[in-house]
């Protein structure tokens, strides 16, 4: 330790006091990070929630823009272009089937005249460039179904029904789930006992059954409804299938975020600012609204991200059995359906909406694993 | 001070630094003392001062994302940073050993707490497990707690707090080591139990030839068990002198600021306290001059500017403050 | 308006909490208490962990329901009213500055809320106007209003809870703890400015801590709790002069004093064993089994509180 000052040889007015403004200066305020900017950052370095998010942002565009780049609507049926395989033209398939000698070929009865396009690359956003003259024919670059109608556009609107519903659905069951669970874990006592046993009441009944049930007893109030409008019906597919799964979503499937939004006020509601908002005079609503589930945002959130996949799948899985969305629409579900009689003969039909569903299903699930490691408050003092 | 005595503990510009993805908190920005055989050693600070760490440091216990970068730590002549870690481990309980300021979490809730005693006495020593619960329950009498025999068989839940901090002193003390490490081993107890602790410690103390080393936010404390004391500000020491010494003679700033702003039971005046203005260091961007610069009353323009060296103001009580450069008359001492 | 502001008698708190399979567990954390505090005055409250202090502070402020025994506000018996009209009046400091503010809300709404929830303004500016002085009173700009908790140390964020209590003028503050967890050096800053605070608006305080220095100096009078019941109360002065309880002389004795002339010349007292649980109590004298002077008669009967010098409060078979 140095004892005595022999080296440094100090100026006497360093010796000076110093002023407070000097003093002041010192004190660099550090540069304030809100609590989204810092789960940001952390969302960020998560290589698989960034991959599931920029995959869940192309999904989006392909479901929703995706349908202005292809020149078919989804209920267009072209006579003679039925049942194409991905990039096949109908003359391709009649040189196929002449080559086996075939009973009936329709194909052969029209005369088209055509220009095939030139590009054959398979990306989703092909350009075509067609003359005006002739009736240019835009690649059917995932086939056709039975009535001729394209394949890819209708895994577009497929996939449009498909996440809608899935994100209306789940922000559904976070509004009713989330206040049913606040309201339950504040009050307590008998009343939450109560809440609780209702929520285990409905975890316990079949889902299914309930969506059947439904989509029965709304058919004739619903066509009633729908007959006055039925362009609307059209258009969106709803109808007594798509009201049923909806009412039963609202009915049913909040129990599970409801029970992680209880679980979290009980956490909450015994730390001291809580208190300190009864001691001001707050009452309940505030404090549930204000206080409580501002924080309880994160495991919101996170619990939303997967509830929006596992939607999707029962949707997919409604609507594969026939209860979901009506026709002419398509979901992923009811396209896999359809494909299901020609299974053998043409199986990419099937393969198309179900890769579409697992694809949906992955980038949610990545999203919301990289959310839930990026909100947790592991930041603590 | 006894010079012909060994150090135990010899610490010497010890830098430790957390590297958060904030930045790189400098926790510690070197720190030297040194600890002899059966010598308490108290170091004082606030929280953010660096105390507990450096006694991590000591312990080989630094938890990612901190790292020591510099210095060295030389106990019972070993340079204990450079051990690996299954060397560290024969020492860690045996001739060296900490307790912590929660007795509730640094016990395990699933065993019980002689299972937990004799489990470290066989870790370190060659006896077979009926002698290690026998001697555990001995341990267990060595801190004055009653029953013994019954209480050794219960679990950290059934005790209260100021036993299980004595079950922990029991433990770490069960090897005979020659260092204990108390990180603020009353602070969460209560003020009656509090005292038992400390009379425990100080009779321990006497009874064996160990060192103590004392970290600890009050400096009551320090005055019961303690003859060195070291006080630490923004990772760095301030003042260190004997205990009698550095109350009689105050000569850091931030001690004197320590020492007034305490309410005292003896003064009778109704004078408002005298704080300290102020908030504590931010350790990511430390001043580059005297950590306790901005908020001393008696600041000068090199203390912003220039890290003050530790001057000797007599025998063996150092005060790093520039305060110490000016002579009576306030003009520099110059050599 | 009547001299004393608060006034508590014979005040209960039990808990219920479920022990083992079907039974139940009656936590008696404050057993028939009485006191009062006079206008302007600070009752400082003392006691180990477990001793009932905070539970004290809470039901009074009808944040737990007792279970019986009366509270009065300025004459008005307030135990079984709604509390809203009264909540503007009576305040609570909490101790730790982590948990008291919403992690959620920025410092300006958190000032703001008291006044938000009594609809004490007229328009946003009157509102925001208050805001800045509530801040200001207690030492904090108008640029930290839009600033998180978080950004705050320990001692600011205290502040903080200072200035939410004060933002709608009450005149009774509880101050639980409020130093409890801070740094030495922060501490002093906080009780200066709760002592300013109490000579500018006339403020009454129940100040509830653990450590007897803290509670001295900031303190008019002074009640030791044990287990739930007050064992001695008395001026601040005469306390420490002059304290008869064997849990008081005790308690002053075990405090660690930093200057060692003084330490090495007291008396210590040191206690055997622990502080006994809430949930049995021992029988008669809640200190007996601790006490260095009990005798038989501390085990049949149980000591009532009384007044054996003008002010000084004893309950103790052998005050001395």
């Amino acid at each position: 330790m140095i004892k005595k000052l022999f080296t440094l040889h100090m100026d006497s007015s360093m010796f000076e006091p110093a002023s407070p403004e000097e003093k002041k200066e010192l004190t660099i305020k550090r540069r304030s990070v809100s609590f989204w900017q810092d789960a940001w950052r952390r969302l960020r370095k998560n290589p698989t929630a960034m991959a599931g998010l920029v995959l869940i942002i192309l999904l989006l565009l392909f479901a929703f823009a995706g349908p202005l780049v292809i020149p078919y609507k989804y209920d267009e049926q072209i006579r003679g272009f039925e049942n194409l395989s991905p990039m096949q033209t109908p003359e391709e398939r009649a040189s196929i089937k002449e080559a086996i000698p075939k009973t009936k070929n329709r194909s052969d009865e029209f005369a088209y005249d055509f220009k095939t396009s030139q590009n054959t690359n398979t990306t989703k956003k092909a350009q075509e460039t067609a003359p005006e003259i002739k009736k240019a024919v835009f690649p059917h670059m995932l086939g056709t179904d039975s009535l001729g109608r394209d394949n890819l556009v209708r895994i577009m609107y497929g996939s449009r029904i498909s996440l809608t519903v899935g994100i209306v659905a789940s922000i559904v069951i976070l509004i009713i789930g989330s206040i049913y669970g606040a309201f339950s874990g504040f009050i307590g006592g008998r009343t939450d006992n109560v809440m609780m046993r209702i929520v285990e009441l409905l975890y316990a009944i079949p889902d299914i059954l309930i969506v059947i049930l439904l989509s029965i007893i709304l058919k004739e109030p619903m066509s009633q409804l729908f007959a006055k409008s039925t362009v609307m019906s059209k258009i969106t597919g709803i109808g007594p299938g798509l009201v049923s799964m909806f009412i039963t979503f609202a009915l049913l499937y909040w129990v599970g975020m409801a029970r992680i939004v209880r679980g979290q006020v009980l956490q909450l509601k015994e730390q001291e600012f809580i208190l300190a908002a009864q001691a001001l005079g707050a009452n309940n609503n505030r404090i549930i609204f204000r206080h409580l589930l501002p924080n309880c945002i994160g495991p919101i959130i996170v619990t939303t991200m997967f509830q929006i996949p596992a939607a999707i799948f029962v949707e997919s899985f409604l609507s594969f059995i026939g209860l979901g969305i009506s026709a002419p629409m398509a979901s992923l579900g009811s396209l896999a359906n359809d494909a299901m009689s020609g299974i053998q003969t043409y199986p990419y039909m099937l393969a198309q909406p179900a890769i579409m569903i697992a694809i949906i299903i992955l980038a949610f699930n990545m999203l919301g694993d990289g959310l839930r490691d990026a909100l947790d408050p592991r930041m603590k003092k | 001070m006894n010079n012909n005595a060994k150090k135990l503990v010899e610490v010497k510009d010890l830098r430790v630094s957390f590297f958060t993805p904030a930045g790189e908190v400098k926790a510690v920005r070197g720190v030297s003392w040194s600890l002899e055989e059966s010598e308490a050693l108290g170091i004082v600070g606030e929280s953010g001062s660096g105390k507990s760490v450096s006694a991590y440091a000591l312990m080989g216990i630094l938890q990612h994302p901190g790292k020591v970068i510099g210095g060295s730590i030389t106990f019972n002549d070993i340079n204990i940073l450079k051990l690996k870690e299954n060397q560290w481990r024969k020492i860690r309980g045996k001739d060296m050993s900490m307790i912590f300021q929660d007795p509730m979490t640094s016990l395990n809730p699933v065993y019980s707490v002689g299972n937990q005693i004799a489990e470290t006495l066989m870790a370190h020593t060659n006896i077979k497990s009926k002698e290690a619960s026998s001697r555990s329950v001995s341990s267990l009498a060595t801190v004055q707690i009653p029953n013994p025999d019954k209480r050794a068989k219960q679990y950290p839940f059934e005790f209260s707090g100021g036993m299980r901090q004595r079950a922990m002193i029991a433990m770490s003390l069960c090897c005979g080591p020659k260092l204990l490490i108390a990180d603020e081993p009353t602070t969460a107890l209560d003020v009656t139990i509090q005292a038992q602790i400390i009379d425990l410690l100080r009779e321990l103390k006497e009874r064996t030839n160990m060192g103590i080393l004392l970290i600890t936010h009050d400096m009551g404390v320090i005055t019961d068990i303690c003859e060195k004391v070291i006080i630490m500000y923004g990772g760095q020491i301030m003042e260190s002198a004997s205990v009698k010494e550095l109350y009689k003679n105050p000569s850091h700033p931030y001690t004197n600021g320590l020492l007034d702003c305490l309410p005292r039971l003896v003064s009778d005046k109704e004078e408002p306290l005298k704080p300290i203005d102020g908030s504590p260091v931010d350790l990511l961007n430390p001043p580059l001059g005297c950590p306790f610069a901005p908020r001393c009353d008696k600041c000068m323009k090199v203390c912003l500017s220039k890290q003050p060296p530790q001057f000797e103001v007599s025998p063996d009580h150092y005060c790093a403050c520039w305060l110490h450069a000016l002579d009576n008359q306030g003009g520099i001492i110059n050599d | 308006m009547t001299e004393r502001l608060i006034e508590v008698k014979n005040l209960t708190k039990h808990f219920l909490i479920k022990g083992g399979f079907r039974s139940i567990n009656k936590v008696q954390a404050v057993d028939n208490l009485s006191f009062y505090i006079n206008r302007g005055e600070t009752l400082g409250l003392v006691g180990e962990s477990g001793c009932g202090k905070t539970t004290v502070g809470r039901t009074l402020l009808r944040l737990y329901e007792p279970t019986s025994g009366k509270i009065f506000y300025n004459g008005k018996d307030i135990t079984k009213v709604n509390m809203k009209p009264y909540r503007s009046k009576m305040q609570i400091i909490f101790q730790d500055p982590y948990a008291s503010l919403d992690p959620r809300m920025t410092i300006g709404n958190i000032v703001s809320e008291p006044l938000d929830i009594n609809k004490t303004y007229r328009n946003k500016k009157e509102r925001s106007d208050r805001m800045f002085e509530i801040l200001d009173m207690v030492g904090l700009s108008s640029e930290h209003a839009q600033r998180y908790p978080h950004e705050f140390s320990g001692g600011q964020r205290q502040r903080i809870g200072i200035a939410r209590a004060l933002a709608v003028r009450p005149d009774f503050i509880v101050c639980d703890e409020p130093v409890s967890a801070l740094d030495v050096s922060i501490q002093a800053q906080i009780i200066n400015i709760l002592m300013d605070l109490q000579k500018e608006f006339g403020l009454t305080y129940l100040f509830i801590a653990h450590d007897l220095a803290v509670v001295k100096h900031i303190s008019n009078r002074i009640g030791v709790m044990y287990l739930g019941q007050i064992v001695e109360l008395y001026t601040s002065s005469g306390l420490h002069k002059n304290p008869m309880h064997p849990y008081t002389q005790a308690l002053l004795s075990a405090i660690p004093v930093p200057d060692p002339e003084i330490s090495m010349k007291k008396k210590r007292i040191i206690l055997q064993g622990d502080v006994s649980s809430p949930i049995n109590p021992p029988k008669g004298c809640r200190f007996h089994p601790r006490c260095f002077r009990g005798q038989q008669r501390c085990l049949d009967e149980s000591p009532e509180l009384l007044e054996l010098e003008p002010g000084h409060f004893i309950a103790c078979h052998f005050p001395g």
